[in-house]
């Protein structure tokens, strides 16, 4: 029997005592300690796993034969389906938090149909696999018993409805504490937060409100919480009560500076069609083996790397313009291609325990191949970033490069100039071919029809 | 001395047993009091709801029965007259 290692344990594996996830040969396993085989075993021998597996909102998993590294603590090894990239909630546009919610709710409703329900309802559980919100921890379920209240409930308001009540009667951009609280935006904080009207809606007055008001007035009692016993019929009324205060929350995703970029643009219909083909033809010769477009807007250049069948993520840092790539994703039922917030100038960083929990956005890479589409006069000139910085963070985060470079004399350059002084006399196209030359080969160029503006495609040079 | 003895065992033995069978994995996350309570308040109400809900065929058919039975009543009585 092979023998596992387990010193590459996940950095984020360590809460619960039912296992653990750790990395081997490249690959993620599951340990299932002897605590949790009675919950394991009644959700294999229940039938929930395969009804959920099959509707394709649990991850799938195998039993694997090996022998763990910890046998003391072992019951079984499981294999999971390997999930492309891991994305944290605060990178998830408005819909994205809602589909995740609404994906977690449904497990749960399924769980009490089966005589069992989710013990952890953190939000780091959902991730997006081909395009649909994927549940993935096997150890999350417990046996019901009768009358036992929902102990992940607070847990999922935190994670959930708070800050997906805050984006929507407050501002999208709330969704942002969700990266300063770990454990989910704290319910007094939320209620402050919420407009008072929302304490006429039945389901936030209770969920969020009323929940804030009773943490508060109990946090330093002692009460025997055996005697407040939750039906079954109550855990189901709640759960449809989440879900309909869910249904109800929207967010429109109007006009935003980047949500219009493409209709604010200086280029004409045929350069446009020419940046579109000799991107198609990079990647036709590159062929990279997965894509991050950093500054997609709605992914519309994502689409020609993903149309390949070339897992993409598609980031952008406007809410409106990712919002909207999402909504087509799943209205297409495009599977490829994954859109996600980001501030490039402040990108997703290592955070939680140890800072070790959530990886930032580097620690994912790198990837294959980066795209740069009309961005790097925005970090250059809007954001004072130098050019050699620009290269030090992209041969970080990449192999490959298609990077088109936008030159000063582009109107959308001289948009950024009109209100401040020039102090940018380095950005130049020899002084960009010279930077990027330090840290990568260029391997082709080609000017764009009808613009002043060239596309590069650059391969990193090996120390 | 064997008095309190069997006392001693007397009140453990339940305990044990009570252990033995409850065989909860420890709950990881604290729940919280607060949202016990919350839960425990508004599970009755919601609860009932879904109950309704549940039953509403049955609950109607009761009371379609219940009205028949009372028209019929009436219509015989009428006829009586």
């Amino acid at each position: 029997m092979k023998k596992l290692k387990t010193s590459s344990i996940d950095p984020a594996s360590f809460r619960d005592p039912s296992g653990f996830v750790f990395r081997q040969d490249g690959s993620i396993y599951r340990q299932i300690n002897a605590t949790y085989k009675e919950d394991y075993d009644h959700l294999i021998d229940c039938g929930l796993c395969k009804t959920l597996v099959e509707a394709g909102v649990l991850i799938r998993h195998e039993e694997v034969a090996f022998e763990s590294a910890r046998p003391e603590m072992a019951y079984k090894l499981v294999k999971p389906e390997p999930v492309p990239f891991i994305s944290h909630p605060y990178e998830w546009s408005f819909s994205q938090l809602k589909d995740a919610a609404l994906t977690t709710l449904h497990i749960q409703r399924k769980a009490l149909d089966f005589g069992m329900s989710l013990k952890d309802c953190s939000a780091y559980n959902i991730q997006f696999m081909k395009g649909k919100p994927v549940f993935i921890d096997t150890l999350s379920f417990e046996k019901y018993r009768e009358g036992k209240p929902w102990v992940a409930y607070r847990q999922f308001c935190q994670h959930f409805l708070a800050p997906l009540a805050l984006m929507s009667h407050r501002d999208v951009r709330l969704g942002q504490l969700s990266r300063v609280h770990l454990d989910g935006i704290p319910l007094d904080l939320a209620s402050r937060l919420l407009p008072f009207r929302t304490r006429f809606t039945f389901s936030l007055l209770f969920h969020i409100h009323l929940h804030a008001k009773s943490q508060s007035r109990y946090a330093d009692r002692r009460i025997d919480t055996k005697r407040h016993k939750v039906g079954r019929l109550g855990l189901i009324g709640i759960v449809d009560s989440l879900q309909s205060a869910l249904k109800k929350l929207r967010w429109h995703a109007g006009g935003t500076e980047w949500g219009e970029y493409y209709q604010d643009t200086n280029y004409s219909a045929e350069a446009f069609e020419h940046k579109r083909q000799i991107v198609a033809e990079f990647l036709d010769r590159v062929r990279p083996k997965n894509v991050w477009d950093i500054g997609a807007n709605t992914g519309i250049f994502s689409r020609i790397a993903s149309q390949r069948g070339i897992p993409t993520i598609s980031f952008d840092i406007d809410p409106v313009a990712v919002e909207r790539n999402y909504l087509e994703c799943r209205q297409k039922g495009e599977i490829d291609i994954l859109p996600l917030l980001l501030d490039l100038t402040n990108p997703s960083p290592s955070i939680g325990w140890a800072n070790q929990e959530r990886a930032s956005l580097t620690d994912r890479g790198p990837a294959d191949m980066v795209l740069a589409l009309a961005l790097v006069h925005h970090l250059a000139i809007s954001n004072n970033v130098p050019l050699a910085r620009i290269v030090e963070f992209l041969a970080g985060i990449c192999h490959r490069l298609i990077i088109e470079f936008v030159p000063k004399s582009d109107s959308q350059v001289q948009r950024l100039l009109a209100t401040r002084e020039d102090i940018f006399s380095q950005y130049e196209q020899a002084a960009f071919e010279r930077d990027f030359g330090q840290c990568f080969t260029i391997q082709h160029s080609a000017r764009i029809r009808e613009s002043e503006r060239t596309l590069y495609l650059m391969e990193k040079r090996h120390p | 001395m064997k008095r309190s003895a069997g006392l001693i065992s007397a009140s453990i033995a339940p305990a044990v047993f009570f252990i033995a069978i409850h065989q909860d994995v420890p709950a990881y996350l604290d729940a919280g009091t607060g949202s016990i309570i919350l839960q425990a308040v508004l599970g009755a109400l919601v609860g009932a709801l879904v109950a309704v809900k549940l039953f509403w065929g049955q609950i109607k058919s009761f009371f379609g029965r219940l009205f028949s039975r009372f028209k019929r009543n009436e219509e015989t009585q009428d006829q009586q007259h």
